[in-house]
């Protein structure tokens, strides 16, 4: 009861919050939308509006270098009023959107399976954070709340990615299936989430359901309602824009990088310096680095699945073509949940004072490079290599806990000892 | 009143220019505010079809004549333009601005052509084969920098297959027009500079004029009767000023005169001997052709009618009072036309001919028609990163005027098309009547943006939009990239109040200049090996997590009491296994 | 509970050696653990070489489409196609009877063949049936049975014989506009039965040898010119014709499928401002290029261009007392031409473009002549033709009438031959223009041939050169255009072998200049290191030796 309580007032303060800045600082949703940390060109609102202007004027949207977002989302801001003229409307669901997404974290946090999943008790199963400070902690995340006012569409992936996650962890396999269809067909790469999460699903169901569930027939259904799913929202595209040249815009984009916008990801300057013959060559090898990660995870920690999809999100957020800082606000609010783990981090201090390092530098050095004229683009370009080295760090930091934490339940006799790997 | 009345005239003689016979040129010499002189010349030979057909040229230039031919081109206007036309003080623009194109070379053509592909590839045949001719960079003209006009442009020749042409257009904003050009450009004519007025185009002087414009227009006329003949129209318009060109150029920096030369404004209390406020002297200055242009008109051009309308081929357009004295032994004929206001002459053959105008204290100003509209275009905002444009157009005139107003903007310039806003000074209502938006591709295609607006009565009307600026490739950046990027000017063309004749009347907005952000052009190999050590960093570091057995420390042997001795002796391990490694790689 | 699991797997138990550096002290790692590990390596690796690999090979192999090039090579050194020029001759005795006809022919055959040393081109005589036999049955036979109509084009001359009483006999007198030797003997001349020679077979031979003459010298120069392989065939000239066929081949423009002829009229004053060169072309040179449409097409234009003087960089003309004129040197012909003045730049579109240069000098300057020879016109090889034109008139009239313009344009006809490379002998135009086609088929065969040789080179030498498909199957119609060129030189079917080897060499030449060939950004290998390695590298050792050391710990347990 208690708890309802507080969770309405977190709820409540998180909505107020939101649309207190929204209204206060009129100006500041367009200000952070043109930051390029906060809205690549894959989720800017600024090209979002573009594109729904040409569609509203029977232009095709993909005809022309602007727009590279999913064509389901034009209906749906064109039943909003302009946002431009009438912004409230729109605010209203970027709100909602970030109280969905805290409401389905709560949901992940309350379904323990971040300590206790079916194959693995943690032995520091008691060290944990309430659901709700962890919604806070992700609702009231600075990058969070830049993302909501700046409206970049990685909103909605976040929502999608973190629903799938809760319904997975419910083990309801239906809603489970569809959410992260809706999110890999929103940015891509959030299908690489889709055997973790199939692993925790199965976990689950396995625990509810008293009676055993054949794994194959488990996995083969959940495939193909995956296959079902995001094919059916795609050839909805086509039949919306009336074409399939949407593909080319919007996953050719990601894929190819003709976009060379700066953000805070490893790709862009990397792919502007590039020799032109060896550009798909790279390309390639860089979208092989961000896939190979998910197998060896995935077999290596069998046991933790909700962990591997949380440590993916965090690999998203480094070594994708466009990220921003939504999706490391996505995976730094998803380590809260592995409390249990900080004690056996090691370099939390490094990460934390580089990450903040390169939070507060990178509009500086960005500001010196494009307005000042005093800097080039190699500061802001140190500044990426700084974030993602931090990011990185904890990424690897707290994959060293998840398995120190599994040698400690495999070998007691080890616990608070000094290891070494080999 | 007497020089409106010799505007219009002005008008019907350049259209008279373009009358019968196979080959006319003539000289229209303007005085301008502020010592300025506008001389506007202009050439037109005729071929008939059969003899062009025939390949038997004789007014018509070979060389152009084959590479239209070849690429297929009906009609042609090409432009080479430097500076800028003062609106404000010179008034509205010769040829209505029919004859002018924006800043760096522009072209626009009506290409025979099957289906859209075919067309493309002549038009790349044509640039490709212009560039070789006028020594300009036209063969950059590509996909990216063409466009096809939907209202801008209208034919100005007769064309029985209009359904079956393909009109494409393209600029080059970045290139200097230069002697280069003006040399093939008098090769085309007949007397090629040796006799006529073209003797009087020199390259020094002609690009160190305010404002100049060549163009070269090819049109095909028919006649009623059905017969057909293809009319190449060569026009070089300048702005000279006066006191500039009279410098000698032998030592052509200026001084000061002596105080006793300067007429001083005797009201200021401070004038003496030694101060003096220079009067802006209502004296008009006093200049020849030989001083403007270096040299006078070595005669005749044998090729022009003996008599006849065409036989004046140097026209001067002052008030009466203005002496004008004509320096030549050979025999000439001066004409007063439209009430003294436009005095024209006769060129002797053979003899040199020269014009000298005394300075003199007039009475009656010049009066200027002034332009049915003043247009500007500039950049607002700083930063490398967005912007956004703005283009205010004023209409001083009592009527309403309906206009086209055509943008063609580099792809790495990517407008916000919902973010265009058009306003009226004094109504509410939206101008823009039609839109037509063909939005950039990168790398394949730039932005075609055309608008039909409508402007009141003595209002201005304020166009804006933003624009975001794309980072290149570093290969794509020219060598120097931080001068930035050139956008063509903004083509205005009044469809009401529009011209007589099928010239049209247009307006060009100055270029723009944009600075685009730019990389480290030394860094290649650095961004490759920093990033890929980032990344190799995350890899290897989650890769060893993966795959390396975790024990205590105390159970490796040697690695003692642990600690950090054991740490450090672990990654000295590793680093030994690197090393390994790499020299097993290398 | 990891012991008891790592107890009942004791075959696949991994014991402390297994694992280098380990000590007993070391706990034995459980089976699961082990093989979880293995999967994991497993799984980087199947990642890699699965997907990497194929990426790998997909982005950066350059595309080479498959060349015949030992075939090409073979082309190039003349292995393929050795040409001859079997030349039929064909004669028309009607007043002979037949067996008589036949025993003339043979012994005229065995005097040519005798007279013959070159090879590679030999007269074949015929008897053909004269269409003026009043034997209708034979007429059929001629029209019917021998296909006369592919005959007649390929027959390369044809000997009437023509019995007369009175005049020198044997003696023969070639058609000026027609492919026709008409002989005039006398019926004592005719071969004996018994006779194997006669004054009148011997006479024919020798005069077709003297027809032939310069075709043998002329195919023997490009045969010696060419690759060695032909060498052998190859008839000894003389020095001096050597010398003779090289200036007049240097002289001569390459042979191109069309030819752009541009006649301009230049004038240093403004007159004339106009010529009446259509009727004038119409009138003189049509007909000559209709005779050559079977050997090339041409297109003509042509452009008056006034104040155009010669070019100043010669020394001025002086007057000649003698001559009455004013005169140029001989050595300033050369820098006449005022390239940098007159717009004579070679025509759009395929084929060179020849010049005609009708120069009407100034009045103060006129007549203006050639100093040594007096001449006014002259030929500038390779390039063109120069006539300057001195007004009969004192008055330079303003427009050149067609009859005015009627010398200049005969000079210019000559000057089109020669640089068409038509030979100088014998007198029958037709025979020359023959003579001409079956030169340009073998000089065809050898230019495209020796391109083949050449791309194949390219190809074989520069490895990252991309082949693109089309050129392929340019190579490939090339091949097939000149291997039927050949053959219907051999059958003596010189159209069709001129109009094959055409087509070859404008593929060859297509195949050889096809752009995207060229342009290919060369990388040397220590700059592809320098890109590779710093990701590659640090990538590749810890998969590596993670690979490497799970199979030293797999492989004793297997041997165990």
């Amino acid at each position: 009861m208690a708890s309802d309580q507080q969770k309405a007032l977190l709820f409540g303060a998180a909505a107020a919050v939101r649309l207190i800045l929204f209204t206060a600082f009129p100006s500041l949703p367009n200000l952070l939308a043109g930051r390029v940390e906060v809205s690549t060109p894959v989720t800017s609102f600024k090209r979002l509006q573009e594109g729904l202007f040409l569609y509203t004027h029977n232009v095709s949207p993909y005809d022309g270098g602007v727009y590279h977002q999913a064509p389901l989302l034009l209906p749906l801001f064109s039943l909003l009023p302009d946002p431009s003229y009438y912004p409230f409307a729109t605010n209203l669901l970027y709100t909602a959107l970030d109280l969905l997404a805290a409401q389905a974290l709560v949901q992940i946090a309350e379904s323990s399976q971040a300590v206790t999943p079916r194959l693995f008790k943690s032995s520091r199963k008691d060290l944990r954070w309430s659901s709700l400070a962890i919604a806070a902690g992700f609702l009231f995340n600075p990058l969070t709340v830049a993302t909501c006012i700046a409206r970049s569409t990685s909103a909605f992936t976040n929502l999608f990615i973190l629903t799938a996650m809760a319904k997975a962890s419910q083990g309801a396999s239906i809603t489970f299936v569809f959410a992260l269809s809706l999110a890999s067909y929103l940015a891509m790469h959030p299908i690489l989430l889709f055997p973790p999460l199939l692993l925790l699903c199965y976990d689950v169901r396995v625990v509810k359901s008293k009676s055993t569930v054949d794994p194959l027939a488990f996995s083969v259904s959940h495939v193909l309602g995956l296959v079902v799913a995001a094919g059916g929202l795609l050839y909805m595209s086509a039949l919306l824009t009336g074409s399939w040249e949407y593909l080319a815009a919007t996953y050719g984009v990601r894929l190819l990088l003709p976009d060379l916008t700066p953000n805070v990801g490893l790709w862009w300057y990397y792919f502007t310096e590039m020799f032109d013959s060896f550009r798909e060559f790279f390309l390639g090898v860089f979208w092989l680095h961000v896939a190979s990660y998910m197998p060896g995870l995935t077999i290596r920690l069998r046991k933790q699945p909700l962990f591997v999809a949380v440590t993916l999100t965090g690999i998203f957020a480094v070594f994708t073509p466009y990220p921003s800082i939504a999706d490391a606000s996505l995976y730094l609010s998803l380590v809260t949940l592995f409390r249990h783990l900080f004690p056996l981090m090691r370099y939390s201090f490094l990460a934390s004072a580089t990450i903040l390092y390169a939070s507060f530098l990178g509009p500086a050095f960005y500001y010196l490079w494009i307005y000042a004229g005093s800097g080039n683009a190699n500061f802001f370009y140190a500044i990426t290599l700084v974030w993602s080295l931090g990011l990185s760090v904890v990424v690897g930091d707290s994959l060293y806990a998840a398995l120190r934490d599994e040698l400690d339940v495999e070998r007691p006799e080890l616990r608070g000892k000094e290891v070494t790997r080999i | 009143m007497l020089s409106f009345r010799s505007l219009i005239f002005f008008h019907a003689l350049v259209a008279c220019v373009l009358g019968s016979s196979d080959y006319a040129e003539r000289l229209l010499l303007r005085p301008l505010p502020q010592s300025a002189l506008l001389a506007s010349f202009n050439f037109r030979s005729n071929e008939s079809f059969t003899s062009f057909e025939q390949q038997n040229f004789r007014y018509f230039p070979r060389s152009l004549a084959q590479i239209l031919q070849h690429a297929g081109t009906k009609e042609l206007h090409l432009r080479f333009s430097l500076g800028r036309w003062d609106a404000e003080s010179w008034g509205e623009r010769p040829h209505n601005g029919a004859r002018e194109g924006g800043t760096g070379v522009e072209l626009w053509a009506w290409l025979d052509a099957e289906n859209e592909q075919e067309a493309f590839s002549r038009w790349l045949t044509l640039t490709n084969t212009l560039s070789g001719l006028f020594c300009a960079s036209l063969n950059f003209i590509d996909a990216t920098k063409t466009i096809r006009p939907v209202m801008s442009f209208q034919p100005e020749g007769d064309h029985p297959n209009l359904s079956q042409l393909h009109l494409l257009h393209g600029t080059l904003p970045h290139e200097v027009v230069c002697t280069e050009n003006l040399t093939p450009f008098l090769k085309l004519l007949p007397c090629k500079g040796k006799a006529g007025i073209s003797s009087l185009l020199d390259g020094h002087k002609l690009f160190d004029a305010s404002w100049q414009t060549m163009s070269i227009d090819v049109r095909p006329v028919c006649e009623a009767s059905g017969e057909c003949i293809l009319e190449m129209e060569q026009t070089v318009d300048m702005v000279l000023d006066i006191d500039r060109s009279k410098r000698p150029r032998d030592n052509p920096i200026p001084r000061p005169l002596p105080i006793e030369e300067i007429e001083c404004d005797t009201s200021k209390g401070y004038n003496a001997a030694d101060t003096c406020y220079p009067l802006h002297g209502s004296a008009e200055p006093d200049f020849s052709l030989s001083q403007l242009f270096g040299r006078p008109i070595k005669g005749a051009c044998p090729l022009t009618d003996s008599d006849g309308e065409n036989a004046n081929t140097v026209c001067i357009n002052t008030p009466p009072e203005r002496t004008v004295h004509a320096n030549t032994t050979g025999p000439y004929v001066e004409s007063r036309l439209v009430a003294d206001t436009l005095r024209c002459y006769k060129l002797p053959t053979g003899a040199d001919f020269d014009l000298s105008l005394p300075s003199q204290q007039m009475t009656t100003g010049l009066m200027l028609q002034p332009p049915s509209l003043f247009a500007a275009r500039h950049i607002n905002g700083h930063g490398q990163e967005r912007g956004s444009i703005q283009t205010t157009i004023r209409n001083p005139t009592s009527s309403a005027v309906d206009f086209i107003y055509l943008e063609s903007l580099p792809w790495f310039m990517k407008p916000y098309i919902h973010t265009l806003r058009a306003r009226v000074s004094n109504s509410l209502e939206n101008p823009i009547t039609e839109t037509f938006y063909k939005p950039a591709v990168d790398r394949h295609r730039g932005t075609h943006l055309e608008l039909r607006m409508l402007i009141p009565a003595s209002s201005t009307l304020t166009l804006t939009y933003d624009f975001e600026k794309a980072i290149l490739r570093y290969t794509e950046y020219p060598p120097d990239a931080n001068r930035g990027f050139d956008a063509a000017p903004a083509v205005i063309r009044l469809v009401s109040p529009g011209s007589a004749d099928r010239k049209g009347v247009y307006i060009r907005t100055t270029s723009l200049l944009l600075p685009l952000p730019t990389p480290d052009f030394s860094m290649p190999y650095n961004v490759i090996i920093l990033t890929s050590t980032v990344m190799a960093l995350g890899f290897g570091n989650i890769f060893n997590l993966l795959v390396r057995r975790i024990v205590g420390a105390d159970e490796v042997p040697g690695a003692g009491t642990g600690g950090i001795r054991g740490v450090i002796k672990g990654k000295v391990e590793r680093l030994r296994a690197l090393l390994g490694g790499v020299k097993k790689n290398t | 509970m990891p012991p008891s699991r790592g107890a009942d797997a004791s075959p696949a138990f991994s014991t402390p050696d297994q694992v280098p550096k380990m000590t007993a002290k070391t706990p034995p790692e459980s089976t699961e653990s082990l093989w979880l590990r293995r999967c994991v390596i497993m799984s980087f690796w199947a990642v890699a070489i699965c997907l990497g690999l194929p990426m790998w090979w997909k982005t950066t192999a350059i595309y080479r489409a498959e060349l015949p090039l030992q075939a090409m090579t073979d082309w190039a050194d003349g292995k393929m196609c050795k040409p001859v020029f079997p030349l039929r001759i064909a004669i028309e005795a009607p007043t002979l009877p037949e067996q008589d006809a036949q025993h003339l022919l043979q012994t005229t055959q065995h005097a040519l063949d005798d007279l013959n040393e070159f090879s590679a081109h030999h007269l074949r005589l015929m008897l053909t049936e004269s269409p003026l036999t009043p034997n209708i049955s034979q007429q059929v036979v001629t029209h019917h049975g021998l296909g006369t109509r592919s005959n007649d084009e390929d027959i390369a001359l044809s000997i009437r014989l023509i019995p007369v009483e009175t005049g020198a006999t044997p003696r023969s007198q070639l058609q000026p506009y027609a492919p026709t030797l008409d002989v005039y003997y006398t019926h004592n001349q005719l071969p004996p039965p018994s006779s194997t020679s006669s004054p009148l077979a011997t006479s024919i031979a020798h005069e077709l040898d003297k027809i032939f003459a310069e075709e043998q010298a002329l195919l023997a120069y490009l045969l010696s010119t060419t690759s060695g392989a032909h060498a052998a065939k190859m008839k000894s000239l003389s020095p001096g014709t050597f010398t003779e066929l090289e200036r007049q081949s240097t002289r001569a423009l390459k042979y191109a499928p069309t030819y752009h002829l541009t006649f301009s009229l230049f004038t240093p004053t403004s007159v004339p401002s106009a010529w009446e060169i259509e009727s004038a072309l119409q009138r003189y040179l049509s007909p000559l290029l209709e005779s050559f449409s079977a050997i090339s097409n041409f297109t003509v234009d042509s452009q008056v261009q006034l104040y155009a003087g010669f070019s100043p960089s010669i020394r001025a003309p002086e007057y000649d007392e003698a001559m009455q004129a004013w005169t140029l040197r001989k050595e300033d012909l050369s820098g006449f031409i005022n390239a940098a003045e007159w717009p004579l730049s070679p025509s759009i579109g395929h084929g060179p473009t020849v010049n005609f240069v009708l120069y009407v000098p100034d009045q103060s300057q006129s007549p203006l002549l050639v100093k040594e020879n007096g001449g006014n016109s002259w030929l500038v090889p390779q390039w063109g033709g120069v006539l300057i034109l001195n007004p009969a008139s004192s008055q330079t009239p303003t427009t050149l009438t067609k009859d005015a313009l009627a010398p200049a344009m005969h000079s210019f006809a000559d000057q089109l031959l020669s640089l068409l490379g038509l030979p100088q002998s014998p007198a029958s135009f037709p025979l020359r223009l023959s003579t001409l086609k079956r030169v340009r088929a073998a000089s065809l065969i050898f230019s495209a041939s020796s391109t083949m040789g050449a791309l194949a080179r390219l190809t074989r030498q520069l490895e990252s050169i991309p082949v693109p498909d089309t050129v392929a199957r340019s190579v490939d119609s090339t091949m097939a255009h000149l291997q039927q060129s050949c053959d219907l030189l051999r059958d003596g079917r010189f159209q069709g072998a001129l109009e094959h080897a055409r087509n070859a060499e404008s593929e060859a030449e297509k195949a050889f200049f096809e752009r995207s060939m060229v342009g290919q950004v060369y990388f040397p290998d220590e700059h592809k290191v320098a890109v590779y390695l710093p990701l590659l590298g640090p990538v590749a050792v810890p998969l590596i030796m993670a690979a490497l050391k799970e199979l030293k710990s797999v492989l004793p347990g297997r041997r165990r």
